[in-house]
């Protein structure tokens, strides 16, 4: 086995991790301060569940470039393809936008989320702003994404695999 | 300790900060006819209800009930500690009173404490001041001795404030919080102004003034001191000493100086109004109910007696909300 099927898979776990401990971390965070408003109002358990949950988007996003990796590179079908150490870089390059921007957007969506369980705490009836600023910072995640996806997607084209 | 662990504590605060009194709140007790009217009005508003006919037990009961809220949402012991290391030195001041006059001693003793007021009347009782804890013990002891073989209960108070003064600056020093730093300087500097000009009214020595500042406060001990005794402006010198914001005040009466203090506590706990992690949001949060609860006494305490409303108008401070 070649060191390019060992770097794509690098990359693929690198993807998974980086977005995993980002979320973990920032649905972590936000569930503090969720559970603080809840206690002094169960009530409003709802609307800091929709904040809570919005950093762990990144590690979804994540596992599902992990997922493709792992399908486009053939392992996935038990018969992984013969890749040159060139065209496993590509492959792990492939990968970064989503480890390194979902690691970071998970934590600074975690920190515009619970700013929003602030204001969940004070104003309810303005909890859809409160969403509204935290699901801006998502945008980046995805555009990571949308960037994974096509670079992976093209570098199979262009492989010829 | 990361500033992400206080998540927890600051959203159960912003909770809790949407129950404090408004400024329509006040505006309201100011205006009701009797003390027992304002004691409805904050009885409606969640306060509970006075087990005695005086301000002191509701405002106590209101301050343990805070302490309470913040004891079990700050994750920060060393924090905790910081805020109320000064009532234990109030209430070491009322043992050593109360030891030594008809004083009922439970009347006197400030909550929360971090040491029980038991153990500290115990310990004054007994003379036995190994039962106090290290930044307690020492200081006790002085204290207790100047009192007994000096009859002098100012110098008892000098010793135990100045102890006070260091030891909230220590504890301060060991948390995390910017704000309960500024705050334990700020105190010390005033109560260092107001004791060297207290001292020269009253013709102590300069060096008796000297022994009762503390230098805690960024005032230089001996500058202040000199600056008094010379009767020279001390706007200059608290501006020299980084606390410029209190120039207008430092020569002016010891009302307006106390009521400028703790309106610049608030002021700046205000600040932190909009922090989501750190102590500060925390520490913010109990100077703010703290001087809320101190309204609440001076508006109660002037109806009971009768105050005008003007004038309870002139006294109350700023609120945090």
């Amino acid at each position: 086995m070649s060191f390019g099927i060992l770097f794509a898979i690098l990359g693929g776990v690198l993807a998974a991790v980086g977005g995993g401990i980002g979320s973990a971390i920032g649905v972590g965070r936000v569930g503090r301060a969720a559970a603080g408003v809840v206690t002094e109002d169960p009530s409003k358990f709802g609307k800091v569940l929709i904040l809570e949950i919005l950093p762990g988007t990144q590690g979804l996003y994540g596992f599902l470039i992990a997922f493709l990796l792992l399908t486009q590179i053939g392992v996935m079908g038990g018969s992984p393809i013969q890749l040159t150490t060139a065209q496993g870089l590509m492959y792990f390059a492939a990968c970064l936008p989503m480890a390194i921007c979902g690691f970071i957007s998970a934590l600074h969506q975690a920190n515009a989320a619970v700013s929003g369980v602030s204001i969940v705490a004070k104003r309810p009836e303005e909890s859809g702003k409160a969403i509204i600023f935290a699901a801006m910072v998502e945008t980046y995640a995805v555009l990571a994404l949308l960037i994974s996806i096509l670079a992976m997607f093209n570098i199979t084209a262009n492989i010829g695999v | 300790m990361r500033e992400t662990e206080y998540a927890y504590a600051v959203a159960r605060i912003r909770a809790n900060e949407l129950k404090m009194l408004s400024q329509q709140d006040f505006d309201r007790l100011i205006a009701a006819e009797s003390f027992s009217a304002a004691l409805r009005i904050l009885t409606d508003k969640g306060w509970s209800e006075p087990s005695g006919n005086s301000a002191y037990d509701i405002c106590e009961t209101e301050t343990e009930t805070v302490w309470r809220f913040i004891a079990e949402s700050v994750p920060d012991r060393d924090l905790l500690d910081a805020m109320i290391i000064g009532n234990d030195f109030a209430n070491l001041k009322a043992a050593i009173k109360a030891k030594f006059s008809d004083l009922k001693i439970s009347e006197y003793m400030t909550v929360p404490s971090l040491c029980p007021s038991e153990t500290i009347v115990k310990a004054i009782d007994e003379g036995e001041f190994s039962l106090l804890p290290e930044y307690l013990a020492d200081c006790a002891d002085k204290a207790y001795h100047a009192y007994t073989e000096k009859e002098s209960g100012q110098l008892t108070e000098i010793i135990i404030d100045k102890e006070c003064a260091a030891a909230k600056l220590r504890f301060a020093e060991k948390s995390d919080s910017e704000l309960l730093r500024e705050i334990h300087t700020l105190t010390a500097a005033v109560s260092d102004i107001k004791t060297a000009r207290r001292c020269a009214s009253t013709g102590k020595s300069r060096q008796f003034a000297l022994d009762a500042v503390s230098g805690c406060g960024k005032i230089d001990a001996q500058k202040l001191v000199n600056a008094v005794y010379e009767k020279e402006e001390l706007a200059q010198l608290v501006t020299d000493a980084g606390l410029g914001i209190l120039a207008d005040y430092a020569d002016g009466d010891f009302t307006a100086l106390e009521m400028f203090c703790d309106n610049y506590i608030t002021r700046r706990a205000r600040e932190y109004k909009h922090e989501i992690f750190g102590p500060d949001a925390a520490v913010a949060y109990y100077y703010g109910k703290l001087a809320e609860i101190k309204n609440v006494r001076i508006i109660l305490s002037a109806k009971a007696s009768g105050v005008p409303k003007d004038v309870i108008q002139q006294r109350v401070r700023e609120l945090y909300v």
